[in-house]
């Protein structure tokens, strides 16, 4: 009796020791290796439809490279090379001429008569402008990428004034005439612009390049004279008599002036200063050297496509060994 | 006697099933291929639920996939390599293959291990691994990674009328130092891709319009790389340096 106790107690701990074994020393069974294979497989295929559904995965059965580039990322690499790049903008002016004449009439005893003729000219000796450019947003899309730049223009400049009087009648009896200059400074008051266009994208040999196409810009360039040339016209005026001060306030040289360097500077904001080919900054090398050996690269573009979420491009490479020195 | 004839009986009863168990059950090799299993499994549960929070393949990243043609040829151009590991046993790698699947990237270089002493006496063998350390070089702006070989098989069927001693001398001494012994002769893999960590605009002049010369720094680092579909996706955070 005791030996089938004994008998027993090793036939179960040599099936427990078995079992212990095989669970968790030995190994899983086929079958168990099956399940585990058939769970990895699912899941892997799981996070690849995912991961395609949001369009975060590409195919391109013969591009050895694929580059994803999200749009945020674009947009913010965008904000920064405009800020880094395209922040030192100017525009310089110099020697221009504004000009306008008119006969100033009053209504006197004997009806309206001619009391003087002006001629108001300035010389704007030098104007420098600054453009400002803004964050751009981008707008991925349809193969391209659409982009909106806001620009503000601001500045200083500095001008010669020069008002001529002839008095005509009394008030040239009164007022004689009058040829005063005076050297004014002047502000660009800040105006904003939006430039309209988009990114040709295109793979350029071993690189993306990023071309930006604008539309010509129309930009007015305004001149402001500052405080002190409006007190030098307030003070020219009320240094005459009385009639002389009402003939020339008929004339309004204030105003005129105003009206005269409100009108602006027009100008072009040319296309070739910012349409400038940018080369994203991921490039195939020419050659690849590794333990000593060194092959040639051969890099063929593939296609650019640009969905709404990702800009993707792809580069197919061959390595080649280098031609024997003829 | 009966007792005892019954106690033998219940004894081998035992061992019986405990020989069932073993047969059912894959040795090492099964274990193995189960423990990377589990991992693998992890590691894409893990994926999963970071895609969905933005954290995997992220908006916020710049994404390359790289082939497994391209990372097989340029691992291809770094053997053979070789490795003596004591006593007597001499090791060469000739020819790799890749495969990115499942959220790992394997490794697997295949060469021969023969006795030093006798080169003619050979086995086949594989050596797995995987890539790691991926970064971007501070220097050259490439792509790099390291190959990690962490296990080897002698292929049993190709090293069948050979010395029986060899294969178990094979997998009792090849152990971690000549793997990584072998692994420290491949160098960094380096992707044919460079990142300019400098982009450069010239000055230029057009009519009374002047743009002056200016240049951007970018920083750029690996975050996050995915085995998948037959690819490496690295993602890669690019911005701005201030």
């Amino acid at each position: 009796m005791r030996s089938v106790k004994r008998g027993l107690l090793v036939a179960g701990l040599l099936f427990a020791g078995g079992f212990a074994y095989a669970r968790f020393w030995w190994g899983p069974g086929p079958e168990a290796l099956e399940k585990q294979r058939r769970e990895v497989r699912e899941l892997s295929a799981r996070l690849e439809r995912r991961l395609r559904e949001r369009a975060l995965l590409r195919d391109g059965a013969d591009a050895a490279v694929l580059v994803g580039v999200p749009a945020e990322v674009a947009d913010r690499l965008a904000a920064d090379t405009v800020a880094g790049l395209f922040s030192g903008m100017r525009v310089e002016l110099r020697d221009l001429r504004f000009r306008k004449s008119d006969e100033v009439q009053a209504r006197l005893l004997l009806g309206k008569r001619s009391v003087g003729r002006f001629a108001l000219s300035v010389h704007v000796r030098e104007v420098s402008a600054r453009l400002h450019p803004g964050r751009p947003r981008l707008r991925f899309g349809e193969d391209r990428i659409a982009v909106t730049l806001p620009v503000t223009v601001d500045g200083e400049g500095a001008a010669r004034v020069r008002f001529k009087w002839d008095g005509r009648g009394i008030a040239g009896a009164v007022c004689g005439d009058l040829d005063v200059a005076h050297e004014m400074t002047a502000s660009v008051p800040s105006r904003s612009y939006s430039l309209q266009g988009s990114l040709r994208l295109a793979v350029d040999g071993p690189a993306l390049v990023a071309t930006p196409e604008f539309e010509d810009v129309e930009l007015t360039v305004p001149v402001e004279p500052t405080a002190a040339t409006w007190r030098y016209v307030e003070e020219l005026v009320a240094s005459r008599g009385a009639l002389c001060r009402a003939a020339l306030g008929k004339a309004d040289v204030e105003s005129k002036l105003k009206g005269l360097l409100a009108r602006g500077i027009k100008l072009t904001l040319p296309r070739q200063l910012v349409e400038r080919p940018l080369r994203v900054p991921l490039a195939v090398e020419r050659t690849v050297a590794l333990a000593g050996r060194s092959l040639e690269v051969e890099a063929q573009p593939r296609d650019v496509i640009v969905t709404p979420a990702r800009l993707w491009y792809g580069v197919a490479l061959a390595l080649r060994a280098p031609e024997p020195p003829s | 006697m009966r007792c005892a004839a019954r106690a033998r009986a219940f004894a081998a009863a035992g061992a019986l099933g405990l020989a069932a168990l073993g047969c059912e059950a894959g040795g090492p090799r099964a274990r193995a291929e189960s423990a990377a299993l589990r991992r693998q499994a992890e590691a894409l549960h893990n994926l999963l639920a970071a895609v969905d929070t933005d954290q995997a393949f992220s908006s916020r990243r710049v994404t390359l996939g790289i082939g497994e043609p391209l990372v097989r040829d340029l691992l291809q151009l770094a053997l053979p390599v070789e490795a003596d590991s004591a006593p007597d046993l001499h090791v060469r790698l000739e020819t790799a293959e890749v495969a990115f699947e499942n959220g790992e990237s394997r490794v697997s270089l295949r060469g021969r291990v023969s006795r030093a002493s006798a080169p003619a006496t050979f086995a086949d063998l594989t050596v797995h691994g995987g890539l790691h350390r991926f970064e971007v070089g501070a220097a050259e702006g490439h792509v790099t990674a390291r190959v990690a070989l962490d296990r080897l098989e002698v292929r049993q069927a190709e090293a069948e009328g050979l010395r029986r001693e060899l294969v178990e001398a094979v997998i009792e001494r090849l152990g971690q130092p000549t793997l990584e012994s072998l692994a420290a002769q491949i160098p960094p893999l380096a992707i044919p891709l460079r990142f300019e960590r400098t982009v450069e605009l010239a000055g230029r002049s057009v009519g009374p319009f002047q743009i002056a010369p200016a240049s951007l720094r970018l920083r750029v680092g690996v975050a996050q790389v995915v085995a998948l579909s037959g690819r490496l996706w690295v993602q890669l955070e690019v911005a701005a340096a201030p």
